[in-house]
């Protein structure tokens, strides 16, 4: 058993509803408790993400825990192909039902064909995984049995984004630039994300997109799958800096096989690259230049690459770092943080163009780190 | 859908009661919720909850939001060994640690679902451990598979309080008021009644409370129970400590308030007996003169801070006529307004609450005239019912909670009769103005409808998990509703 004072990491189970609730047209079915189902659909409305997925609960009883009874669920299933007529039901059990050892596959075997929609079930809980595990779960299913079922589509000039979730704190702002990027350096819209502001038809049609781009490792799975199935291939970078935008534009271009523009963003990219000297100059200066980031929630390792690169040392001190990357608890009471993860709390994140990735959110990254450089000092 | 046996006619017991659809959205809240909710009243409690990530980690996103940041609530999170073997001894370690690092003056131990699955007996493991730390501990069981609801978390938080109280000396004219959930317990009726007797409320349990004043409250003559989830703890102190209550409860029967008045007179020597006329006379004058335009008005029964079917029973007084009553749970005590309502030849269908989505398919077909309580007001419209959100009315006690009631469904009657007249004829501006006027609205409900164009699935959301045990207001913060006020 672990003991918190802060939030705990989130499990697998939990990131599978995150992934699912990307998806507008998805409709899920919770086998458990009510409480649960409830928690979570409130639980994602802090991640400031418009959702619209369908998510049921069958609740159950100490009459359905004792005797392991799945009638509820059987039921529930029925009503929801019915009323709701989705091409794909969302299984999912519960901790209970996990303990108890509800097999699920044998409801699925029960039910199949009575029905039209295709049931998908999620696995059960082991109480071992944490919310990443389950993202990348949902995102490997999702490409087998939707994606993969469905016929080779003909390639069209669109990209799929895959690893980028309602839980990633940027997610807005990083896909409207990811979406700009591309289109103005290659003319390529975006096919599917891997599961943001998405829907199964999107889903179904993955195979039409001449690329990948895997921005978080919960997408690398399912893009190695797209590219041994489809051979399309994919780039796998979580783009921070000048530098990495440019080589992460260069690895896009190889992969289609096109030479990346150098005209475009030109004088911005001369200005943003001129203002990474200037905080590199900066930070040298700085008597001291540790920075503590929190790893619980997000992979960080792309942007400590790109924040050594600046010249900051990574520490696990937090009390003696000149910055700390950390969640919206933290950043809402220290001065000297930076918000990159969840959870927030009574904070708005609906404004769209404050990238962290790409060119653009690297010139907001250095205004960022330049201010708070600057809060921190005046505080001590 | 709606089946016959679903008819109050044919309602025994609990399980009778059935869910709309099997499916169920938003379903009810868990007793961990509950717990958490009422526990976070009281600043200076920590909370230790034991469970999986999930339990944990909603349940300290929910406090922290409560109590803006300032929560003590620890996670103790299960892993697959603690499931097989048990986790007696990482327990004891967690407690000792906390007791020895935080020094809280009382720790809440909150078990969930698995915890209780697995037979994990904590009570013991904290009975064992009393002598070994300085903090109070006090347990409470919050597994959802054994209730419907919340409401069973809020009982036992609210009971284990007992704990913390020691036998002090009476003071004759002090009273405690239990289970008062908002803020301007000052403004009540009954406070302002005691007040001018001379009469001390010593203390408002769960919001006007500390661990240390608690211990106090025995000191009192006489507890007025406000609020049904506090009578367990009334009960215990009773017990315990030979404190007598009062039921105010959240009724609105008339002579039920008259008499609850005149048992407080009675207890405290007091002469209450011609104000409390005054003030029935006046709540009755104004029912009749409302009858008439609700006689044989139709409603649904959503959800409100009032027994379902005590809340039924009144809008029945006033000439309506209900047509389902969603319930969260069916009580002994409801038998005898079910059969008085039979009696009265009315057989509504009575439903499962929490589970508005299948309702919306059948608004068109029952065609009521009234909604009460949470839905979406847009949803509503469509089928042109009235919805009457009664959240702010639980804030009274006493006569003027009937009169709070009466005014919401007058003001809300007037804003959807409104919205209904805007498609029509009416100038946003005109429409805009009367809702700035209302008074009884809360705060943010004002503002979404003065902003709204068309309402977004995600405040739809939100309006569906409102829960009736706390103020509209702070909820719809802690959904980030405020948000999609913007946004639309």
């Amino acid at each position: 058993m672990k003991l918190y004072k802060n939030y705990p990491i989130a499990s697998d189970r939990m990131g599978m509803l995150w992934a699912l609730n990307g998806i507008h047209d998805a409709c899920i079915i919770e086998f458990g408790p009510a409480g649960t189902t409830h928690f979570s659909i409130e639980g994602l409305m802090q991640f400031g993400a418009t959702v619209h997925a369908k998510t049921f609960t069958t609740h159950m009883d100490e009459h359905d825990v004792t005797f392991g009874n799945e009638e509820r669920l059987v039921d529930a299933i029925l009503e929801v192909d019915k009323v709701e007529k989705p091409a794909y039901i969302f299984v999912l059990g519960s901790s209970i039902t996990s303990i108890i050892g509800i097999d699920l596959e044998g409801v699925r075997l029960q039910v199949q064909d009575d029905i039209d929609s295709q049931i998908i079930l999620l696995p059960d809980c082991d109480f071992q995984r944490n919310f990443r595990q389950g993202i990348e779960e949902v995102n490997t299913i999702l490409v087998r049995e939707i994606a993969l079922k469905n016929s080779t589509q003909d390639k069209q000039p669109v990209f799929n984004l895959l690893g980028l979730g309602i839980h990633d704190y940027n997610h807005r702002s990083d896909y409207y630039e990811i979406k700009r990027l591309m289109w103005e350096y290659f003319s390529l819209d975006i096919g599917t994300t891997f599961t943001l502001d998405t829907s199964i038809e999107a889903i179904a049609q993955a195979s039409k997109a001449m690329i990948n781009l895997v921005v978080n490792k919960e997408g690398l799975e399912a893009a190695k799958i797209l590219e041994v199935v489809y051979k399309q291939p994919y780039v796998d970078m979580r783009p921070y800096g000048v530098a990495n935008t440019r080589h992460w534009l260069a690895c896009i271009g190889e992969q289609l096989n096109r030479a990346v523009p150098d005209d475009i963003c030109q004088e911005e990219l001369k200005e943003i690259a001129y203002k990474e000297n200037m905080l590199k100059r900066r930070i040298k200066q700085l008597e001291h230049a540790d920075i503590y980031v929190n790893q619980d929630t997000m992979d960080t390792s792309a942007l400590e690459a790109y924040l050594s690169s600046l010249g900051f040392q990574l520490t696990d001190n937090k009390d003696n770092a000149c910055l700390v990357w950390t969640n919206g608890i933290e950043a809402l009471t220290s001065k000297k943080a930076i918000q990159i993860s969840h959870p927030s709390f009574h904070q708005e994140r609906q404004y769209p163009y404050t990238p962290m990735m790409g060119i653009r959110g690297t010139h907001y990254l250095l205004q960022e780190i330049g201010n708070t450089l600057t809060k921190a000092l005046l505080q001590d | 859908m709606l089946k016959e046996d679903y008819r109050l006619s044919n309602i025994q017991e609990d399980k009778d009661v059935k869910s709309l659809s099997k499916a169920q959205f938003p379903g009810p809240h868990c007793p961990l919720f509950g717990a958490i909710m009422t526990a976070s009243y009281i600043e200076d409690l920590t909370l230790l909850i034991i469970g999986t990530e999930e339990c944990t980690y909603y349940g300290k996103d929910f406090a922290m939001t409560r109590q803006n940041g300032k929560d003590q609530v620890y996670a103790a999170v299960l892993e697959q060994h603690d499931i097989t073997f048990g986790c007696e001894s990482d327990l004891r370690e967690m407690i000792l640690k906390i007791d020895r690092e935080d020094r809280p003056k009382a720790l809440m131990v909150i078990t969930t679902c698995v915890v209780e699955l697995v037979g994990e007996d904590v009570a013991s493991i904290l009975h064992s451990l009393r002598e070994e730390v300085d903090t109070k501990l006090l347990i409470v069981h919050t597994e959802h598979f054994k209730c419907n609801s919340h409401i069973d978390g809020m009982e036992k938080t609210l009971a284990q309080l007992a704990y913390l109280m020691e036998t002090k000396r009476k003071k004759e004219k002090a009273v405690n008021i239990l289970g008062f959930k908002y803020e301007g317990v000052e403004q009540t009726e009954l406070y302002v009644l005691l007040e001018d007797e001379g009469i001390d409320v010593a203390m408002t349990i769960p919001t006007k409370v500390t661990i240390e004043s608690i211990a106090e409250a025995t000191s009192s003559a006489l507890n007025i129970v406000v609020d049904a989830t506090a009578l367990p703890l009334a009960k215990a102190m009773e017990q315990q400590f030979q404190i007598p209550y009062v039921d105010f409860g959240m009724g609105l029967d008339l002579d039920r308030i008259a008499n609850c008045y005149k048992e407080i007179s009675d207890y405290l020597g007091i002469a209450l007996h011609k104000k409390i006329e005054e003030k029935y006379n006046e709540v009755a004058d104004r029912m009749e003169k409302v009858e008439n335009g609700l006689q044989g008005k139709t409603f649904i029964y959503g959800n409100t801070p009032f027994d379902c079917f005590a809340f039924s029973e009144f809008l029945m007084e006033l000439g309506m006529e209900p047509l389902i009553i969603q319930c969260r749970e069916l009580l002994p005590s409801h038998g005898e307004v079910m059969m008085r309502m039979l009696n009265r030849h009315v057989n509504p269908y009575i439903l499962r609450m929490a589970n508005v989505a299948p309702l919306r398919r059948i608004y068109g077909t029952l065609k009521p005239d009234y909604y009460f309580g949470h839905e979406s007001p847009m949803e509503l419209s469509k089928h042109h019912i009235t919805q009457i959100v009664t959240d702010t009315c639980a804030k009274k006690i006493g006569f003027e909670k009937v009169m709070a009631v009466i005014d919401a469904i007058q003001e809300e009657q007037g804003i959807f009769s409104l919205m209904g007249e805007h498609k029509k004829n009416n100038s946003d501006e005109q429409v805009r103005n009367k809702i700035k006027h209302m008074t009884n609205m809360p705060e943010s409900m004002k503002k979404m409808l003065l902003n709204m164009k068309s309402i977004p699935d995600a405040m739809q959301e939100a309006l569906l998990t409102l829960d009736d045990n706390a103020p509209m207001e702070s909820m719809m913060q802690g959904h980030g509703a405020h948000m999609m006020m913007r946004r639309s």
